[in-house]
């Protein structure tokens, strides 16, 4: 097995391969892929393809087919999610970085089947594609966070050639963290996780979700080939019906 | 639930500040640093028990996040760190209901509990969210961070 962490975009990328043997270079090539994604999807990178775009430096006609691919998929969301994803800020600028994530996690995931490997995961801050089976020969048991205590799961999921993500949501309540008022703002969702067809599908129906609040649940429960987990400030979970299905007991 | 405070969530997002706090807050937060060669204690231990910041309330900058405008306010009280307000965050547009709840099945709710299974990766929301850090970061500045 193979297994390397590595911190890109702000957030720790793991890629697990399986049968490791002569996954170390197509390893090094995904990682590398992140760091591409990276250098033209920040919007903290001055030189970035999204900061130009933003600053008014770069016209459509000239943006890469990548940026017109996350552009697509972005309005694609907006649409499918009835306008609660939205890229456009209030000033008018773009900040796809809701979904470049699981776009990048998809793609990683991609370079690494045509190189051959059929057992693996790549985890980009939680949101994962999982391929095959484990080193132990079981789909990929995958924990879910505790949305309140970082070193804690709630739960596990087995996942074979699907995507899980999740969105947390700890900038909508006021005070997200007060031990004394623990019952605050009972109504906010602080996390939202959903299994997909793959790991694209699973982030940006877990952004919209959670942007929808106590809704997001419903949402995901109406629409096909979606499966999740909603976690409200009060500590209640609730989930899809056919959520358990995937459940670790 | 015994652990599952809010305590632990804001410790780990602050764990990543002094990242921040070594590069150019103008620029990107350092990337490919490899995450084994910092030991999580070194990196959490001085920002969650740091003590000497002034006490008062301290308002960070508005930072835009993808889901829109993130603002926060850190409150000190014996020099320490007890709460982190957000004082700006998205208020959705949308204000009529997806769906008539009342026409849709019962989901299964429980409450949450730490569970003890053996799992290969977690799924979790990491509080990536470089525009929370930045403001909290540039509150911290003023409490003598």
């Amino acid at each position: 097995m193979l297994q390397e962490t590595r911190l890109i975009m702000g957030m720790p990328i793991t890629i697990c391969i399986a049968e490791g043997g002569a996954g170390a270079r197509s390893m090094a090539e995904a990682f590398g892929y992140f760091d591409a994604v990276d250098r033209r999807f920040s919007t903290y990178k001055a030189d970035s393809e999204i900061s130009a775009m933003n600053a008014g430096r770069l016209c459509r006609d000239a943006i890469s087919a990548e940026m017109r691919e996350v552009l697509a998929l972005a309005e694609k969301t907006r649409v499918d999610s009835d306008g609660y994803f939205d890229i456009r800020r209030p000033d008018g600028s773009l900040d796809p970085s809701g979904i470049v994530k699981g776009w990048a996690v998809r793609n990683a995931a991609d370079l690494l089947r045509e190189a051959g490997h059929r057992d693996f995961f790549v985890d980009a801050g939680g949101d994962i594609q999982a391929d095959g089976v484990n080193e132990d020969g079981e789909e990929w048991r995958t924990g879910i966070r505790n949305p309140f205590a970082e070193d804690e799961i709630i739960g596990a999921v087995r996942l074979s050639n699907r995507g899980i993500a999740t969105s947390g949501n700890y900038a909508r309540g006021r005070h997200i963290y007060n031990p004394r008022q623990p019952g605050d703002e009972l109504d906010d969702i602080v996390s939202m996780t959903i299994i997909g067809a793959d790991v694209l599908e699973a982030d940006r129906f877990a952004t919209a979700a959670c942007a929808m609040g106590a809704d997001g649940i419903y949402f995901i429960e109406e629409t096909a080939g979606l499966e999740g987990l909603m976690v409200n400030a009060a500590g209640i979970s609730t989930q899809t019906s056919g959520f358990g299905a995937f459940e670790i007991q | 639930m015994r652990k599952a405070h809010r305590y632990s969530t804001i410790v780990s997002t602050l764990a990543l500040v002094p990242y921040l706090a070594g590069t150019d807050m103008a620029s990107s937060a350092p990337t490919r640093a490899s995450v084994t060669a910092v030991p999580q204690d070194a990196v959490t231990i001085p920002v969650a028990t740091r003590r000497g910041f002034a006490d008062g309330q301290y308002t960070g900058a508005t930072f835009d996040a993808y889901y829109g405008q993130v603002q926060t306010r850190v409150n000190i009280r014996g020099g320490q760190i007890v709460s982190i307000d957000v004082l700006d965050y998205p208020n959705h547009t949308g204000t009529s209901r997806y769906i008539n709840r009342q026409a849709l099945p019962m989901l299964k709710r429980q409450v949450v509990r730490a569970q003890d299974i053996r799992v290969n990766m977690v799924s979790g929301a990491t509080l990536t969210s470089t525009a929370f850090l930045r403001s909290v970061y540039s509150a911290l500045t003023k409490a003598g961070y």
